[in-house]
């Protein structure tokens, strides 16, 4: 690792907190974490219990979904380009956003799930489905022995079929479900709480074994005849990446609905600093998604404030010219 | 033995003593609420109601601030003449010309969570079901704002919230007044479409704000239609809002076609020319082969524009307009212009005008 790359590094790691401090610090009400801890800390202790409230139960939690669903999101999408050996991969090349939409909008529309939860039926029917849609791509992929562009070519087509079921199930809403549908399939992290966190902390922690997969990764770069040569299995090796990160996907998307462009864009940001050894890409795609995430969040928050914008609107408007920006002025190839 | 009856008496000492804990924590605890919490539980009578979510709420009473999360609510609240008790206003709303001029925060489906407790309101009315409890109820909790869930968009169940809401404002004179003023309206319509009989029943064919989108079960179109005596030709459709073709439509062959316009497409209220209007009107009736439907033949296709006209009790105004159009007759002393004034002039408080019919007498 260049001194660079270290600079850049620790850039990166010293940012995150700084927008996470920031985005608690905006919104409506004119109230900070930092004016919370000077208050508590003067002579009287008077803190402001709408203050507290408002940092503690609504900027907190959505703060740290942020950071941990771009996080997972980015992880989930590094390993998949690289287990698929596809820079136009994402999380969802899978299916499991359409899998997740489908599934929410069987059961905002029909009122129906697999699971009758009540309160949670539409997250619980939306992980169920994204699940459901990756069992199916990997099913079809190992007819063909698991390649890289079988796994591919089958995500594409169940993307296809599932996105078809969410047209139809569009067709027959009445306004008010089709306009919760829209608002659902838009992706946004608004739903944010505590209780929430809990199930975005399993997200992360199912991303961790993916790490032991780094080495096996970089060989797998180079072709599956070389990988094999050198002990790796491949389709092994993609059954457990794509097996996980899967998993961890659809525990965000069924609480936040698709947030696209993350899991694509946040590998490649990673590569332009850290180029494509995988022990250093991964935690700096995680680093750069929880950025990129937690920046498009306060910036879907305050650009229209009272009014709030779906954060996936924000990365793809946002995110698209940056990515572009560093593409065109790099000049060595990013890929391999 | 000695140690077993020691450890019995050590047990039954560490018995007492944390009964005794348990006492004085209770009645210090006790102590401590009603000094701190008492006086302001007692600073406000509270009222408890079941809202149309079926739910027990209890709320400050009179309630002096609310947020609106409907466009319904917010209207329902200006024609109680209430208007200055709403804090907090939908996007939709706040373009309305009758609306207060408040806090934006945000939409029905996207509440700012924020901008509501920025507010300090004492209770929030949204739809029974949206946002999702999880979204709207769970996240004000910590604020102690409550929620009462109301429609106010169903002709059915409009009156019966109205006069909750009304209870809820203290102001029950306003609310029996308004709430009697357009039951009248309403049953005077519905008890003279009752008595028609099924062969004098009109054949309808409405079109929604896209080409060719009809009405089917569950729409609202579709229930005023039914109130207002027609028949829809879609009414047992499988789906809400039936895609449509023009051979089914001119086969099934409406005596009248109402045809939609959204407030985007053409602004009713603000409007002083009706060329809009007219172009949408001949492009329905020169549609290929619609010469042979009765309606088309016999000039019986009108333009309905949406806007204001769909919420709260605009919704009797909406049903007025359509019984006179499809039974000029039977209500040739129903006059619906006059309902519309009252409606924007007395309840509402704006004056009476645009256009809101094509073609118009």
């Amino acid at each position: 690792m260049s001194k660079r790359r270290v600079f850049v590094l620790m850039l990166l790691v010293l940012a995150l907190p700084l927008i996470v401090f920031i985005s608690m610090s905006v919104g409506v009400l004119p109230v900070s974490p930092l004016g919370l801890i000077l208050a508590s800390l003067s002579p009287n202790h008077e803190v402001n219990p709408v203050a507290w409230a408002v940092i503690w139960y609504l900027r907190l939690p959505r703060a740290l979904m942020a950071v941990m669903a771009g996080a997972v999101l980015a992880i989930a999408g590094v390993v998949l380009q690289g287990s698929l050996r596809n820079p136009l991969v994402s999380p969802f090349t899978l299916g499991v956003s359409s899998g997740a939409s489908f599934g929410a909008a069987l059961a905002i529309v029909l009122g129906v799930g697999i699971v009758g939860m009540g309160a949670y039926l539409i997250m619980a029917n939306a992980f169920v489905f994204a699940l459901l849609a990756t069992f199916i791509t990997l099913g079809i992929a190992r007819l063909r022995g698991m390649t890289a562009e079988s796994v591919i070519l089958a995500g594409i087509a169940v993307m296809y079929m599932f996105s078809a079921g969410v047209t139809l199930l569009q067709y027959v809403a009445r306004e008010w479900e089709l306009t919760e549908l829209v608002y659902w399939l838009m992706g946004d992290l608004s739903k944010a709480s505590w209780h929430r966190l809990r199930y975005t902390v399993l997200a992360v922690i199912v991303c961790i074994p993916l790490f032991k997969f780094a080495w096996d990764l970089n060989v797998l770069m180079m072709g599956d005849d070389a990988a094999k040569s050198l002990g790796t299995d491949p389709s092994m090796t993609r059954v457990a990446c794509a097996c996980l990160s899967a998993l961890a996907v659809s525990i965000v998307v069924c609480m936040t609905g698709p947030i696209g462009f993350i899991g694509l864009m946040a590998p490649h940001l990673a590569r332009l600093v850290v180029g494509s050894d995988h022990r250093f890409l991964m935690p700096t795609s995680a680093l750069i998604g929880a950025l990129l995430l937690s920046t498009a969040d306060l910036v879907a928050r305050t650009i229209m404030m009272p009014l709030e914008l779906p954060v996936g609107v924000v990365t793809a408007f946002f995110g698209v010219p940056l990515f572009v920006h560093l593409l065109l002025r790099t000049r060595r190839e990013i890929w391999r | 033995m000695f140690k077993k009856c020691y450890r019995s008496a050590m047990t039954r000492l560490e018995g007492v003593l944390i009964i005794a804990l348990i006492a004085v924590s209770v009645v210090a605890g006790y102590a401590w609420y009603m000094a701190t919490m008492a006086p302001t539980v007692s600073a406000r009578q509270t009222i408890t109601i079941v809202d149309s979510a079926g739910r027990y709420v209890t709320v400050p009473w009179p309630v002096k601030r609310v947020v609106a999360l409907t466009t319904d609510a917010a209207m329902t609240i200006v024609a109680l003449g209430a208007k200055d008790v709403i804090v907090g206003i939908t996007k939709y709303a706040a373009s309305e010309p009758w609306a207060p001029n408040v806090t934006v925060v945000g939409s029905s489906f996207s509440p700012n969570i924020e901008a509501i407790v920025s507010v300090k309101p004492d209770i929030v009315i949204t739809y029974v079901r949206w946002p999702k409890p999880e979204d709207l109820e769970e996240k004000l909790e910590p604020f102690g704002i409550k929620v009462v869930r109301l429609d106010l968009y169903k002709i059915e169940t409009l009156f019966s919230e109205v006069k909750l809401l009304g209870l809820l404002l203290n102001r029950t004179e306003e609310t029996e007044a308004l709430i009697n003023y357009w039951k009248g309206v309403y049953e005077n319509i519905t008890s003279r479409v009752s008595e028609l009989a099924p062969e004098n029943k009109v054949k309808v064919y409405f079109e929604t704000y896209t080409d060719f989108k009809a009405v089917g079960p569950g729409s609202g179109w579709d229930q005023i239609l039914r109130l207002a005596g027609g028949i829809n030709i879609y009414a047992d459709a499988p789906v809400t809002y039936p895609v449509v073709t023009s051979e089914d439509v001119i086969n099934e062959n409406p005596e009248v076609i109402l045809k939609a316009v959204s407030t985007s497409k053409f602004d009713p209220y603000n409007a002083t020319d009706d060329t809009p209007l007219k172009q949408i009107w001949e492009s329905i009736v020169n549609r290929s082969g619609w010469n042979q439907i009765d309606a088309v033949k016999n000039g019986r296709v009108y333009i309905i524009c949406a806007g204001l006209l769909h919420d709260s009790f605009g919704l009797v105004v909406e049903l007025a307009y359509i019984a006179k159009l499809l039974y000029p007759s039977l209500f040739a002393d129903l006059d619906p212009k006059e309902l519309h004034r009252h409606f924007l002039e007395d309840n509402l408080g704006i004056p009476y005008a645009g256009i809101w019919i094509y073609p118009h007498e």
